[in-house]
């Protein structure tokens, strides 16, 4: 049976207390937390994913959290096979802790990428879509030291890698956070947005960068590719 | 006749939704002398695709003006055609207007979480299980039904070959099929198609989707010749117009979308039209029947 070649997809989320913070209501609508928002981000992927008959073999998906320390908050799946109750929830905690995210993203990708090539697939080089509403709370060498190995050559899974900032995020830090600098980009939230509605735009811009990816996919494993969420909102977005 | 509009004459607009090329609005006033209480949208290319040729498109536009409204009905019942090309202020063409797609080309489907969606009824479903349709709701057609699927895609490209365009890039998600009021299907995204002798003014974005490439233009892939990979003509339409037929018929095979073996379907097939569909997989491109061939086979 040919290997069919399958594209890993993680979503990394802030969960900081900030992201609990209610925003301002709009026009008498109460907006939503940030944390509501981005818990709506696995839904809006997964449906998209069911609209295909063609992509749910395509795709697998993983959520990480991370503020004092990270962690797997939905293993590496098939989302359309997964039920809608068994899906859990983004819960807020602690500071934001970029070294904790990014030193359990090296641990875990050789984990799932071992076990896709263990059930016979080719594995494309992951994507890695990460959520922050703030600046990290580790010194400075810290982070750049884990993200540089995270990314350093050597590391055979080392990902795209695709940073989100909203409310407090800054551009000129999360733009250190691109992987790699020639192909890929930051989307940071331009000052004065309401944060859930950036991050619903994240989500749509992501369900766009993984089937555009996933419609890419020859079924032969021969071709396809990691294909970037589309720039063309600038309304939103730096 | 002048078959361009200016995007400041269109009037309101409202986004039904965005792809990777283009964003494509319903608009709530406009109207054309010849298309009466037809609802017609704009598909404005982004910035990254443009700028596209004007001169390209109106070849396009202007065939379908000149066609004898009798013809011009029938092509329209199975093309999305575009009607006007669109300018604005910046380079080539904006966009073009198209008629609103009819309601029956949408299929009604139910999400994990009880949402209801209406979706454009994709050839794509015409893959799927049966377990798959269940799950979700939606129809999945019969095999006489079916059949009758690839007659209306059979006939629709014959048209199509008989005014000397080629469509190009079909595949699964290029056209749409209904059940009701009456079983067929009709091609989209038909501003990429190309006049015959001419060069598509779109088809380069994506020449062949991944799954449908013909045997040609993977022989070209692996010689890294990006020309011949790219080459759009009749031939690769009769190839597509296999894969198809293939693929609509193999009826509740895992990963159908992905199949190119005929034999998957020798048993939903009469022998005549078995080896049609052999040969549009197998022969030679010079040799693969031609959609008329296959319209007067599927008469018989």
């Amino acid at each position: 049976m040919t290997e069919m070649l399958v594209l890993p997809f993680y979503v990394v989320a802030d969960v900081s207390y900030s992201m609990t913070m209610k925003p301002p209501a709009v026009d008498g609508v109460a907006a939503l937390r940030p944390i509501d928002a981005a818990n709506e981000i696995v839904k809006k992927v997964k449906i998209a994913l069911e609209n295909s008959p063609l992509l749910g073999d395509k795709v697998r998906f993983a959520m990480l959290d991370f503020s004092d320390d990270a962690q797997v908050v939905i293993p590496m799946c098939d989302l359309t096979k997964v039920d809608p109750s068994q899906i859990p929830q983004l819960q807020a905690r602690g500071g934001t802790s970029y070294v904790a995210a990014l030193q359990l993203l090296k641990r875990q990708i050789p984990i799932d990428v071992g076990q896709l090539k263990a059930d016979g697939h080719k594995v494309h080089r992951p994507a890695v879509f990460f959520l922050t509403d703030g600046e990290p709370t580790d010194p400075d060498h810290e982070w750049k030291a884990s993200f540089a190995d995270l990314t350093d050559s050597s590391f055979k899974e080392r990902p795209n890698f695709i940073p989100f900032g909203v409310a407090e995020a800054k551009k000129e830090l999360l733009d250190q956070l691109v992987y790699p600098q020639q192909r890929m980009r930051s989307f940071v939230q331009r000052t004065g947005e309401d944060p859930s509605a950036a991050i619903t735009s994240m989500a749509e811009k992501l369900v766009g960068s993984i089937i555009a990816s996933a419609n890419s996919i020859q079924s032969d494993g021969m071709g396809g590719t990691f294909i970037l969420p589309d720039d063309d909102d600038g309304d939103v977005w730096l | 006749m002048a078959l361009i509009v200016r995007e400041a004459d269109l009037g309101p607009r409202k986004e039904l939704g965005r792809g990777g090329f283009a964003v494509v609005s319903l608009l709530s006033q406009y109207q054309l002398p010849e298309l009466p209480g037809r609802a017609l949208v704009y598909k404005k290319y982004k910035d990254k695709i443009r700028p596209v040729s004007v001169f390209g498109l109106s070849q396009l536009v202007d065939l379908r003006h000149g066609w004898e409204p009798a013809r011009r009905q029938q092509l329209d019942a199975a093309f999305n055609w575009p009607v006007r090309v669109v300018t604005d202020d910046g380079p080539g063409a904006s966009g073009v207007l198209l008629p609103l797609l009819d309601p029956s080309y949408f299929v009604r489907m139910t999400d994990s979480y009880g949402g209801v969606h209406e979706n454009p009824a994709e050839g794509q479903y015409l893959t799927a299980t049966r377990d798959w349709c269940t799950q979700r709701g939606v129809p999945f057609p019969t095999l006489e039904q079916r059949y009758a699927l690839c007659y209306s895609l059979v006939r629709a490209v014959g048209m199509l070959h008989k005014a000397e365009v080629v469509y190009g890039d079909l595949s699964h998600k290029n056209y749409l099929y209904r059940l009701t009021p009456k079983l067929s299907v009709t091609l989209v995204d038909c501003d990429s198609m190309r006049p015959r002798g001419q060069t598509s003014v779109l088809g380069g974005l994506q020449p062949h989707t991944p799954d449908w490439e013909p045997p040609e233009a993977l022989a070209a892939k692996r010689r890294n010749d990006g020309i011949g990979f790219a080459a759009q003509n009749y031939h690769t339409d009769r190839y597509k117009l296999g894969l198809a037929i293939l693929r609509i018929l193999a009826m509740d095979v895992p990963r159908a979308a992905e199949k190119r073996d005929p034999d998957l379907v020798r048993r939903h097939l009469p022998p005549h039209l078995f080896r049609l569909l052999q040969a549009s997989l197998t022969a030679p491109p010079a040799q693969r029947p031609d959609a008329r061939t296959w319209f007067e086979e599927m008469r018989r």
